[in-house]
């Protein structure tokens, strides 16, 4: 079975797939502004969507950074709560097979350990759902990227000197984002799951 | 969060750092820890206590997959070098670790059992972490009885474990040294009560001298690099230990 600590990690990898496309599209967004300005009159249409691209890289990367610090977080305390969970098993053990006296004196320590657990706990679940808010956001973004992925094509087609196929490209990096967020959802609807 | 730096990059083969952790609470001694990688394997030097696991665990996590660190090298048996291993294990069962066969039976009070260990013999042995092999150095009695460094030839990197430590001042606590002879300060009562042998610690000058260096990473203080890792075998070579301050 899979423990938090698991699920918070890969979602961590899938963080890392997002912030290499989201680095990507910036990229391509500014050579391809770049590219647009040498470009004649009959391009304008062209140089206007790259220059939103622009604007949108700058505006997923932000969004993509927000999710990256919360994953972060969320990381530590997948940890800090995998080291508390055992301390506590560790005690539950050692009181199990203690003399009652000894049991009922370090019962308290037993109560502040999971009352430790539990406020990880809440904390993990109050970080699930602001990463699972943070991907419906950069998800609505994506959206705008196939929009304006969409654009390039169409303003590419009507100038044969635009063939750099950026179009296809936005839409690619676009879908892995996609991808991504919807392997990061699942893992904090499963991480949700393990707590309840 | 801890800070991770990029000691050594050639390809695939990769050192890394994680050093400083401005909210480790102050009655926990800093440490190092140090990743390996190449070819896809990973393996992790002193991971650790259990009370720092979550900000190694989360500095590694930003630049490995922590299931790809398959093994651990515990330079001792130290609670704060290896008393982390049952969370690791908690995360990824098959975790190996390597250790002095000094240790087979102690280390397990922290996690793992008789299949977790390979247990290293005195004389030390050859790791290989993918494509890369490295050394399992003797180091006894500096300060374990039973002690190990580990040796990188192509990075030209020993982690040294406890020698090479230093106590820093906050306001000191760079990851490199930047001046030896104010930062030595900071390791002299340290190696003279730590240090248990001067036979041991003269061989150990010795074979040091010998190795191609660039970088010395102790598991607590600052990295030593370039000419500053000759001086350290030197200062080493030329103090006295096994005594108490006084």
């Amino acid at each position: 079975m899979e423990t938090g600590l698991q699920l918070v990690s890969e979602a961590h990898g899938h963080l890392q797939g997002i912030m290499q496309a989201v680095r990507r599209l910036y990229m391509r967004a500014v050579n391809a502004m770049l590219n647009a300005r040498g470009l004649g009159s009959e391009a304008a249409g062209y140089q206007a969507v790259t220059l939103e691209l622009r604007r949108f890289s700058k505006h997923i990367d932000g969004s993509s950074d927000e999710l990256r610090g919360r994953i972060r977080e969320l990381v530590y305390y997948g940890a800090a709560r995998q080291r508390q969970a055992r301390r506590l098993v560790r005690l539950e053990k050692g009181l199990d097979e203690a003399v009652a006296t000894v049991a009922s004196a370090a019962e308290h320590r037993l109560e502040d350990l999971r009352a430790s657990l539990g406020r990880q706990d809440r904390e993990i679940a109050r970080l699930a759902k602001e990463i699972k808010r943070i991907s419906v956001r950069v998800l609505r973004l994506v959206e705008s990227g196939r929009n304006l992925g969409l654009m390039l094509r169409t303003e590419a087609a009507a100038s044969s000197a635009l063939t750099d196929g950026i179009g296809d490209e936005i839409n690619t990096l676009m879908d892995c984002v996609a991808e991504e967020l919807d392997s990061i959802e699942r893992r904090m609807d499963q991480l949700n799951e393990t707590r309840e | 969060m801890k800070q991770s730096i990029v000691l050594y990059e050639n390809g695939d083969h990769r050192w890394l750092a994680l050093a400083r952790d401005p909210d480790k609470p102050g009655y926990v001694i800093d440490t190092n820890e140090y990743v390996v990688e190449s070819g896809g394997d990973a393996l992790m030097t002193d991971p650790g206590g259990m009370e720092i696991f979550p900000a190694v665990f989360s500095a590694v996590s930003q630049h490995v997959d922590p299931k790809r660190i398959g093994r651990l090298f515990a330079s001792h048996q130290d609670p704060d070098i290896i008393s982390s291993l049952g969370l690791w294990m908690d995360f990824n069962p098959d975790v190996r670790c390597y250790l002095s066969r000094l240790w087979a039976t102690f280390v397990p009070h922290f996690g793992g059992d008789d299949t977790t260990f390979h247990l290293l013999d005195d004389a030390g042995e050859p790791i290989q972490v993918g494509n890369q092999t490295l050394e399992a150095m003797p180091a006894h009695y500096l300060h374990s009885s039973g002690n190990f460094h580990l040796h990188d030839p192509a990075a030209k990197l020993l982690f040294t474990g406890d020698v090479g430590a230093a106590m820093l001042p906050p306001e000191e606590d760079e990851v490199f040294v930047s001046d030896f002879d104010r930062h030595i300060r900071h390791a002299e009562g340290f190696h003279r009560r730590w240090m248990g042998s001067n036979t041991a610690k003269r061989d150990w000058c010795e074979r040091a001298a010998k190795l191609d260096l660039d970088l010395l990473c102790p598991q607590h203080g600052a990295i030593y690099q370039g000419d500053d890792v000759m001086r350290f075998i030197n200062w080493f070579d030329e103090l006295e230990v096994g005594r108490t301050w006084q």
